[in-house]
């Protein structure tokens, strides 16, 4: 191969100097020197064929044959004189007009021999014939001319006549040989020029073919590059379905028309845990059979699919029919969420779809792309919130709590920065002796004079990012606070601070939660970390790695929210917890149903095995407390024992709470 | 623009053979003792006709003077259109003639020599009677300029020693 190449290299070389100015100069220079070398050598070829054919169609050799023809007449009349004993008038008539034709054949012997190259037996041949015309007028001449002696006469004559003309036609004769013999030298010439000339000229073919190749294949490139940046410009590479900017034009175009029409966006759920999971080609897979799935229901509804980036499409259809929209949903649902596998691995896809018409925005306001955009926004929001694998309408009321997101969105970066951001503490109590032992720091928004609880924007602050930024501020203020109220009191309260799952990609809020405990005093001891399970913790090594060295700074971590979400048992097995905390849905029911006790019977075993210490949450009436405290439970939290306070009033009330002895109901 | 279009045309007027400047001239000759000679025409119905000097001098006689393959000095040639004779015989449109001399030399003549050339049979030269030692008694003559030009003529046209015609079958 890297032979070929080299070649294949030099060979370009070569090509591009026969491509430039001096090299097509010079190819068309040799061309025309080997065009007039070889006409100038044909046409000297044709010359010399032309006169050797001339001397070969030379009238000497016939002249030659017809004088012995002549002679050979001239004798018969005479042998027919000798024969009738005399030269009768009419032998007479006869024997002058043989001598006539002798004559006359002589003259064009002697003509046409004058007009070639001289013939050695030219001169003899000319004399021995003129002889006889000699001793024929003479006898002519004469009135009764000696018939016998004029036959040996003429017969002498003849015979050295003879000699002469057959030395004079073999003369012919090799003449003849000697102009076939150029002509076959000149044609061999000929043809080792005409072959030379092909050479050379086959040889500037291919060369002029290669570079008229290289000129078509560069074109042919070009075109494709250009066709391929084109396609590019318009269309994902990927899916083949057309992309932001071509979903752009076209909506616009079609709302310009101001006919109805309908634009869903459609958003993968979790596509970012297929892509994490399987790797970037069962995600590249996952996104192409989807986009197959919408462009074929796209176009059965005479519309459009297009690819707007990562995991969002777009279909526009020309009809505002809700009944239609909704079947064209529900199939999308459908048709997406049946089997697709992709190397042996099978997928379950599911999709969030937001959906408006134009009808429904003209209402109010003149349809544009971004009013349109931004309310199926809206509706795809709220499919999302409404816990995915749904489609939604658009209506005004989604569009207000939108917006109340937005607004939320907005002004979050700076409720941390302007301390609007509060921590409340909810007590933590020992169940045996309901003694408060430590809280639960629990952030708060005074958002507009109003206390905003942590369930409204806390969804918000992990979407966004921002919750890292909240447990941050959080963790620093709720260990400050705990240990200066230690130090100042005698007390040895311990804290319980929530910490996103986001955290556990990197290993900085390991210094972050060192920081704070160095910069409170808090002993490390009485810091408490929980953690709730979730998708982004999918990456158990890394998470392990940053539990591992939040442990080692002495601090307990707690599995928060057991019983819901995504914890699971594997969680449990594998996470070094210390504590252990169960949700309050598991509490909800425990004083009505069995089912419910006996369940967290069982968690409570599973917990003890693994050793975790257990604390139960949601804990709101005596009963439950008891319950609880029966099944083994060492500790508590919930209304009853104290909802989240502001720190100064609920420390207060775990002082007052320590101080007398409370008593626990009998079960 | 004059001087093409005037080459065009003349090109064109000298290219035929009615506006040619016509070297060949009607002429009346005065009887005279011709050489001894006969030229036999075989007439289309295959009759056979010898015409003597004389004779052939019956048919309108022509006066033309020119050089030929055999003299470098132009001749006056004086005798009768071959086309004339053959007119006379009901072989003029034949495809070609074979003509034969005196010493059994035989050509074939094509009807485009005598169609588009005036072919003089001549039986005088310089007025005085044609010879055998000069290439008579009958000989055919065409002008040396049209014999040239002419891509149809070669040399055998030129028959010497005329003696028999016939059609070319």
């Amino acid at each position: 191969m890297i032979g070929t190449g080299k070649i294949t290299g030099r060979l370009d070389r070569i090509l591009d100097r026969f491509a430039s100015r001096l090299g097509i100069i010079s190819v068309v220079g040799l061309l025309f020197v080997i065009c007039a070398a070889v006409g100038f050598y044909v046409q000297t070829v044709v010359s010399q064929l032309e006169f050797n054919h001339s001397k070969f169609r030379d009238q000497n050799a016939r002249n030659g044959y017809v004088a012995l023809s002549d002679i050979h007449r001239l004798l018969m009349v005479t042998q027919k004189a000798v024969n009738t004993g005399e030269m009768t008038p009419e032998l007479k008539s006869d024997f002058a007009n043989a001598t006539d034709v002798l004559f006359v054949r002589l003259d064009s012997l002697r003509a046409s021999i004058a007009q070639h190259e001289e013939i050695r037996s030219a001169p003899a041949t000319i004399n021995s014939l003129d002889q006889i015309i000699e001793i024929a007028d003479a006898a002519i001449a004469e009135d009764s001319p000696d018939i016998d002696l004029l036959m040996d006469t003429l017969l002498a004559a003849a015979v050295d006549a003879r000699s002469h003309l057959v030395q004079f036609l073999d003369d012919m004769r090799r003449q003849a040989d000697k102009v076939l013999d150029k002509q076959s030298r000149a044609v061999r010439k000929q043809q080792v020029v005409v072959l030379a000339n092909l050479t050379c000229l086959t040889l500037i073919g291919s060369v002029a073919l290669l570079l008229l190749r290289r000129e078509v294949l560069g074109r042919r490139a070009r075109e494709s590059a250009e066709a391929r940046v084109e396609f590019l410009a318009f269309f994902d590479p990927l899916t083949r379905l057309p992309n932001r900017s071509q979903f752009q034009d076209r909506l616009e175009r079609m709302l310009k028309d101001d006919r109805p029409l309908a634009l869903l966006f459609i958003d993968l759920d979790e596509f970012k845990m297929i892509n994490d999971t399987y790797g970037h080609a069962a995600g590249d897979a996952v996104l192409k059979h989807v986009g197959g799935v919408l462009s074929k229901l796209a176009n059965e509804n005479k519309g459009f699919a297009a690819r707007l980036g990562g995991d969002e499409y777009a279909i526009v259809v020309p009809s505002d029919h809700v009944v239609r929209l909704t079947s064209l949903c529900q199939r999308i649902l459908s048709d997406v969420a049946a089997p697709f596998s992709f190397e042996s691995e099978s997928f379950e896809i599911g999709l969030s779809i937001g959906l408006a018409t134009s009808t429904q925005v003209s209402q109010n306001e003149t349809v544009t792309l971004d009013l349109l955009s931004r309310v199926t926004d809206f509706a795809l929001y709220a499919s999302k919130s409404a816990g995915r694998g749904c489609y939604t309408f658009y209506n005004h009321e989604l569009e207000g709590r939108y917006q109340e997101r937005r607004d939320m969105l907005e002004e979050l970066p700076g409720a941390i920065q302007h301390g609007d951001l509060e921590v409340h503490l909810q007590p933590k109590v020992t169940l045996v002796d309901k003694k408060v032992f430590g809280f639960e720091a629990l952030v708060r928004w005074r958002r507009g004079g109003q206390l905003v609880p942590p369930n409204q924007f806390i969804l918000i602050a992990e979407e966004s990012g921002m919750v890292v930024d909240i447990d941050h501020f959080v963790l620093r203020n709720a260990t400050k606070m705990v240990a200066d109220w230690n130090t100042d009191h005698g007390t040895d309260f311990s804290v319980s601070v929530n910490l996103s799952a986001l955290h556990f990609t990197s290993v900085r809020i390991v210094e972050w939660v060192q920081d704070a405990l160095w910069s409170s005093l808090l002993n490390p001891s009485r810091l408490t970390l929980e953690i709730t399970e979730t998708m982004e913790m999918r990456d158990w090594k890394q998470a392990r790695s940053v539990i591992s060295g939040l442990r080692k700074l002495g601090c307990k971590i707690a599995i928060d929210d057991f019983g819901t979400g995504y914890s699971s048992l594997a969680y449990l097995r594998t996470t070094s917890a210390d504590e252990l905390k169960i949700d309050r849905s598991l509490v909800e029911e425990l004083e009505s149903s069995e089912k419910a006790r006996l369940l967290l019977t069982s968690v409570m075993d599973i917990a003890r095995n693994l050793e975790f210490e257990v604390t139960v949450e949601g804990i709101e009436t005596d009963r439950q407390g008891s319950i609880v405290t029966k099944m083994g439970a060492q500790n508590g939290q919930g209304y009853f024992f104290g909802r989240p306070e502001a720190p100064e009033a609920a420390f207060s009330a775990a002082m007052n709470n320590n101080r007398p002895s409370r008593q626990m109901s009998p079960n | 623009m004059k001087i093409p279009v005037f080459s065009a045309l003349s090109a064109v007027l000298l290219s035929t053979k009615i506006l040619w400047a016509d070297p060949i001239t009607p002429v009346d000759l005065a009887p005279i003792s011709h050489t001894d000679a006969t030229l036999v025409v075989v007439g289309a119905d295959g009759s056979e006709t010898a015409y003597s000097p004389s004779q052939l001098e019956e048919f309108p006689t022509y006066s033309l003077t020119t050089a030929t393959p055999w003299r470098d000095a132009p001749a006056r040639f004086e005798g009768v259109l071959l086309a004339d004779v053959l007119a006379a015989h009901g072989i003029r449109e034949a495809d070609a003639i074979s003509v034969r001399a005196e010493n059994d030399y035989s050509t074939v003549i094509p009807r485009v020599i005598w169609d588009s050339l005036d072919v003089l049979v001549a039986t005088r030269v310089n007025g005085k009677p044609h010879t055998r030692r000069a290439r008579g008694p009958i000989q055919f003559i065409i002008d040396m300029d049209a014999y040239t030009a002419s891509g149809d003529t070669t040399e055998s046209n030129l028959v010497w020693m005329a003696a028999r015609i016939s059609a070319e079958q």
